[in-house]
């Protein structure tokens, strides 16, 4: 070391290296949080659809009747109330469109370029005497 | 000279200190978000099975009688030896689960309340009950 010098190269490099391995530590773990986050929202995008798309397909309240007294699973009636599924959806502040040949659209806010996810199911339009559609239940965060 | 610390010597431990000090500050910060992370993921995903549990329960109620049953998992928690209890409210006004969970922070004392909520498809017809529970209790949903 000169006269007068405080540092040594030595030092500086190693606390270059210290200074650049808790950086490394900190960036680790704030994209871990973010892959955790992006995670729980598609698990929730997931969840909504997939509990939306069922009911609609299997719920008393939107299924064709039999004649009976009882619905029948995956026959929809166009005519029925969807309120309740729809309500589910705009409550838990979720953007929405459910689509399918045979029912008006179900639409709620403008999806744009958020992330979304989608699940179709196969079912009947008011009775089961005609051809299968898809109805196709997209989620996105509003 | 002889006897004397160096100038040298004196900065590298003082420097060495204070880079210690600064790692265990960030380490520790760090460890306090992954717990917080880890406890909302959990009561997320509680929430998420609860509320399904809850929103299927919808297609029974035009059973004569039906009887469900969820249990609800405790919560693991870095430091703890068993499961821990979370607090879950249902209201079924509002059709809201509250999910909640006080972390303790270990260096400071402190506890910091982690809370998720989650909507479900009201089950008219169904009785939902206790509306209040813990993680690692039950929740029965019933139609009589």
């Amino acid at each position: 070391m000169q006269k007068g010098q405080i540092f040594s190269l030595d030092f500086l490099i190693s606390m270059a290296v210290v200074m650049a391995a808790i950086g490394l530590v900190i960036q680790t773990a704030e994209v871990s949080a973010y892959n955790a986050k992006e995670t729980r929202i598609q698990g929730e995008l997931w969840n909504v659809a997939e509990t939306a798309a069922d009911l609609i397909a299997a719920s008393n309240e939107t299924t064709c009747s039999n004649g009976g007294g009882g619905h029948l699973m995956n026959c929809v009636d166009a005519t029925a109330d969807f309120s309740k599924i729809t309500g589910f959806l705009e409550d838990a502040g979720y953007g929405y469109s459910i689509t399918a040949t045979g029912i008006n659209p179900l639409l709620n806010g403008n999806q744009g370029s958020n992330d979304y996810y989608e699940t179709v199911r196969t079912v009947f339009i008011n009775n089961m005497s005609g051809s299968t559609v898809d109805l196709k239940v997209r989620a996105w965060k509003a | 000279m002889r006897g004397q610390i160096s100038l040298d010597f004196l900065l590298a431990i003082t420097v060495a200190l204070i880079a210690t000090g600064a790692i265990l500050a960030v380490s520790g910060q760090i460890s306090q978000t992954q717990a917080q992370a880890s406890a909302r993921q959990q009561l997320d995903g509680i929430g998420n099975s609860l509320g399904a549990v809850i929103s299927y329960s919808a297609l029974l109620n035009e059973a004569d009688s039906a009887s469900i049953e969820f249990d609800i998992p405790g919560l693991l928690i870095a430091g703890e030896a068993v499961p821990q209890p979370c607090t879950i409210i249902i209201n079924t006004d509002n059709n809201t689960i509250d999910l909640s969970y006080d972390i303790i922070d270990t260096e400071t004392g402190l506890s910091e309340n982690v809370s998720v909520a989650k909507h479900f498809v009201n089950p008219v017809g169904m009785s939902i009950l206790p509306t209040s529970a813990e993680c690692g209790g039950s929740i029965q949903i019933t139609k009589s």
